[in-house]
């Protein structure tokens, strides 16, 4: 459990250093930083798309590589099982329990986003994940999939997931802190964040 | 024990490869590359057959005099590919396939494909790696070089 809040602080901390009260014009001011956010997300998909498979069979088809993002890689990394799958790909989760904080919440949506469209680009499907904030207690996140011909023949896909209200704060619960942490350790099994530090060179 | 171990990406350019003998590195590199083609042809042809074949490990991709080629794709059409010696009779892999999916993981050939694997999914967690870039870690040399050094 201890996982969990690391992340938390984690994402908490990137949030805060990344969304400065003046923002810089020059550097492109907060669109840069939610990019920022959304590549490091991207990356941490990325990494779970090579990780999580690992013990897998191979993927035939696209349609393998979406089953594996529906069922194995949505309970892994957000602890819920998805309730439907329709032809547009709406994600939604439970989150915010206050209406004054629906404002804050797209800058820590940046980050969960990018992580369904790195492990689709390492499955190798290119994709665009957006979310939005419609209602209290629900976020939804949308993936619109590129196909090779071109802008036209994009399918959304739509994925629904429980969303039962909790009473927590609103950057809590987003994303499923205990598993990127461990994706980060080697493996699913629990460990701190800076076990990873001694595997690399 | 193998000679020469390539790790190849999608878009089927290296990004890692190393061979012992280190004269006459062309013929190695030649050697992956046509082996590419059999890579293609055996992962397309999963992708028509029965269900309970879809493994990452191919097997042995071709023989030649003096060598053979082994291979495995990931999940993310990342290939590695291994040549090994001939006479080196202990690596045995196209032999234990039977009929219950079980018995050929234990050959030492895929135990060493995946290692490959591990090494190349610890590569791709480290933040500093982009993928597509060529793989620079120390660990991977090292167990690369230790799988080559072993003598099976």
């Amino acid at each position: 459990m201890a996982d969990a809040l690391l992340f938390e602080f984690l994402l908490t901390e990137m949030v805060a250093e990344l969304w400065p009260q003046d923002p810089d014009p020059a550097r492109g001011g907060r669109k840069m930083n939610l990019s920022v956010l959304e590549g490091m997300g991207c990356h941490v998909g990325q990494a779970l798309g090579e990780r999580l498979p690992q013990e897998m069979l191979a993927f035939r088809e696209e349609l393998d590589a979406l089953k594996f993002l529906c069922k194995d890689l949505w309970v892994a990394v957000f602890q819920k099982q998805m309730d439907s799958l329709c032809p547009s790909h709406q994600w939604s989760l439970s989150m915010a329990s206050g209406l004054q904080y629906l404002d804050e919440a797209p800058k820590f949506l940046a980050f969960t986003c990018g992580g369904p469209r790195g492990t689709l680009s390492t499955l190798g499907i290119e994709s665009l994940v957006t979310a939005s904030v419609a209602a209290l207690c629900a976020c939804k996140f949308q993936a619109v999939i590129q196909k090779s011909q071109g802008p036209l023949g994009h399918p959304q896909l739509s994925l629904t997931t429980a969303s039962g209200p909790h009473p927590l704060q609103v950057n809590s619960r987003c994303f499923g802190p205990e598993t990127l942490a461990t994706a980060f350790g080697g493996g699913l099994r629990a460990r701190a964040g800076h076990r990873m530090l001694k595997k690399w060179v | 024990m193998a000679v020469c171990i390539a790790v190849i990406a999608k878009e089927n350019y290296p990004l890692y490869i190393r061979s012992t003998p280190t004269e006459n590195e062309l013929k190695f590199h030649y050697m992956v590359h046509t082996s590419l083609d059999v890579v293609d042809e055996k992962i397309s042809a999963m992708g028509k057959a029965l269900v309970d074949q879809r493994e990452l490990y191919l097997g042995l991709l071709y023989p030649t005099e003096d060598y053979k080629v082994y291979g495995y794709v990931t999940n993310s059409k990342v290939k590695f590919v291994m040549v090994v010696d001939s006479s080196n009779t202990a690596l045995r892999d196209n032999e234990i396939r039977s009929v219950s999916a079980g018995d050929w993981r234990t050959t030492p050939g895929w135990w060493m494909f995946r290692k490959l694997h591990n090494s190349y999914t610890d590569v791709m967690c480290n933040p500093f790696y982009n993928p597509g870039d060529r793989i620079q870690s120390r660990a991977f040399d090292n167990m690369v070089m230790s799988m080559m050094i072993q003598v099976c």
